[in-house]
C-alpha cells in the first residue's frame, strides 16, 4: 500500500484542519451555486405601482 | 365677546393661542403658564385682544372654553376645574396616562353639563378627523390602522416615549387584545417617507366609538429622538397616515390619507377647531368626555384645516397592468 512520504506527514491536528476547511470551501460553493441559480431562475417579481401622494384640494370638501 | 383661555405657553400652547386669536368666533384669548413670563411673552407676540392670567388657576370666571396644551398630566386638573365651573375644555394631551385621567372625568363632566373634547391634537386628533370622513366613503369599515411619525419638543418626545414603552394593544371584536411590540415600516407622504413604527394603544384608544361598528383598530408610533439640551425646542416635522379597510360598492377596498406638517401647527390648528365647536351656541355639543371626532363634522373640519393651512393628502396607487 502506498504510503504519503515521511517529509509530507503532518501532525494529525494540522490535517483535521485541512480537511474541515475543505469542506467549508465545499459548502460555501454549493450554497453559492444554489443561490445564484434560485436568483437566475426565480420568477418572482415585484408588482410595480403607480401614484402616490396628492394633496386634497377644496374640491373635496364640497 | 367670546373668551378662550389656552393653558401652557408651550410650542403647542403658543400655536393655538395664534389660531385662537385669528379666528372670528374668539373675541379674546387669555394664556396661562406656570411661567408668567413666558404667558406673558405669548400675549405680547399676539398683540391686540390678548391678556395674560394668573398660573395657578383661581377664578375662570368670564372664560368660555378652556384649552389646556399643558405637560404631563396637568392637563386633568385643568380639566377637573373647568368642570367645577361648567366652563367646556379641550385638551391635547396625547399620553396614555393623561388620556385615561381625563376619560375619568366623563361621569363629572356630564353632572355638570360641560364637553371636555380629548386628543384634540396632531395624533390622537387629525388622524380622528381623518379616519371619520374616510369611513364615510365606505358602506361598512373593517379596520382602521392608524400611524404617526414625530412630535412637537421635549415634552411631547417624552410623551411618544411613554407611550410607546405602555402596553401595545389593539382593538378587535369589541375589545382590547395585547400584542407584541413589533417594529413596522410604515410610508408616510414625503419628505418623511418610510419609518419603523411600533404598535401603541393610546392614540386608538381616542379612537375607539368614533367609528360605529368597527372591527378592528390598530396604531402604530415612530420613536422620537432624544433630545440634545433638555430644554430644546425642536419644532419638528410630523407625518401621519390613516388606513380605512372596508367595502363599498360590493368589493373591498382602502383609503389611505395622510398629512405632513409641524406637530405643533397641526396639534394647535385642530385644538383650535375644537376650541371653536365647543363656543358654538347654536349647536350644543353633548356632555361628557369625548373625543374630537364625535364633537365636529370631518369634512368641515378637514376644510377648516385646509384653510388654516394644515393639508391632508390621500394616496392614490395601483398596480400597472
Amino acid at each position: 500500500m502506498a504510503t504519503r512520504p515521511e517529509e509530507f506527514r503532518g501532525p494529525l491536528g494540522m490535517l483535521r484542519v485541512v480537511k474541515l476547511f475543505r469542506r467549508v470551501l465545499l459548502v460555501l460553493g454549493v450554497a453559492a451555486a444554489i443561490g445564484g441559480l434560485a436568483r437566475v431562475v426565480g420568477k418572482g417579481t415585484v408588482e410595480p405601482t403607480r401614484g402616490g401622494w396628492r394633496q386634497l384640494d377644496d374640491t373635496t370638501f364640497r | 365677546m367670546t373668551t378662550a383661555l389656552v393653558c401652557g405657553a408651550g410650542l403647542v400652547g403658543r400655536r393655538v393661542a395664534r389660531q385662537l386669536a385669528d379666528s372670528d368666533e374668539i373675541s379674546h384669548v387669555r394664556v396661562a403658564d406656570r411661567r408668567g413670563r413666558r404667558a406673558e411673552a405669548v400675549v405680547g407676540a399676539l398683540g391686540g385682544e390678548s391678556s395674560a392670567m394668573r398660573w395657578p388657576l383661581t377664578s375662570l370666571e368670564g372664560v368660555d372654553v378652556v384649552v389646556s396644551a399643558l405637560a404631563g398630566d396637568h392637563d386633568v386638573d385643568v380639566a377637573r376645574r373647568a368642570i367645577d365651573a361648567c366652563v367646556p375644555c379641550v385638551s391635547v394631551a396625547d399620553s396614555p396616562s393623561t388620556i385615561a385621567g381625563l376619560r375619568g372625568l366623563d361621569g363629572p363632566a356630564r353632572e355638570a353639563g360641560t364637553t371636555v373634547a380629548i386628543g384634540a391634537g396632531f395624533s390622537p386628533g387629525l388622524t380622528e378627523v381623518l379616519a371619520t370622513h374616510a369611513a364615510t366613503l365606505f358602506d361598512e369599515v373593517e379596520e382602521v390602522r392608524l400611524a404617526r411619525a414625530g412630535w412637537s419638543g421635549p415634552a411631547s418626545a417624552a410623551s411618544v416615549r411613554r407611550t410607546r414603552r405602555d402596553v401595545a394593544a389593539l382593538w378587535r371584536g369589541g375589545k382590547w387584545h395585547e400584542v407584541s411590540k413589533r417594529e413596522e415600516q410604515v410610508w408616510f407622504p414625503e419628505p418623511i417617507g418610510p419609518v419603523d413604527c411600533e404598535a401603541v394603544r393610546a392614540p386608538a384608544e381616542v379612537m375607539v366609538g368614533a367609528i360605529p361598528n368597527l372591527a378592528a383598530l390598530t396604531a402604530t408610533l415612530a420613536d422620537a429622538e432624544r433630545p440634545r439640551r433638555r430644554h430644546a425646542r425642536a419644532d419638528a416635522l410630523g407625518a401621519i397616515r390613516v388606513e380605512v379597510w372596508g367595502t363599498r360598492k360590493g368589493g373591498r377596498d382602502v383609503v389611505v390619507y395622510g398629512a405632513i406638517d409641524r406637530v405643533s401647527i397641526a396639534a394647535g390648528a385642530v385644538a383650535a377647531i375644537a376650541a371653536i365647536r365647543l363656543v358654538d351656541r347654536a349647536r350644543p355639543t353633548p356632555a361628557g368626555v369625548h373625543g374630537v371626532a364625535a364633537l365636529v363634522d370631518p369634512l368641515a373640519a378637514m376644510a377648516d384645516l385646509s384653510a388654516r393651512g394644515v393639508r391632508s393628502a390621500v394616496f392614490e396607487g395601483a398596480p400597472i397592468s
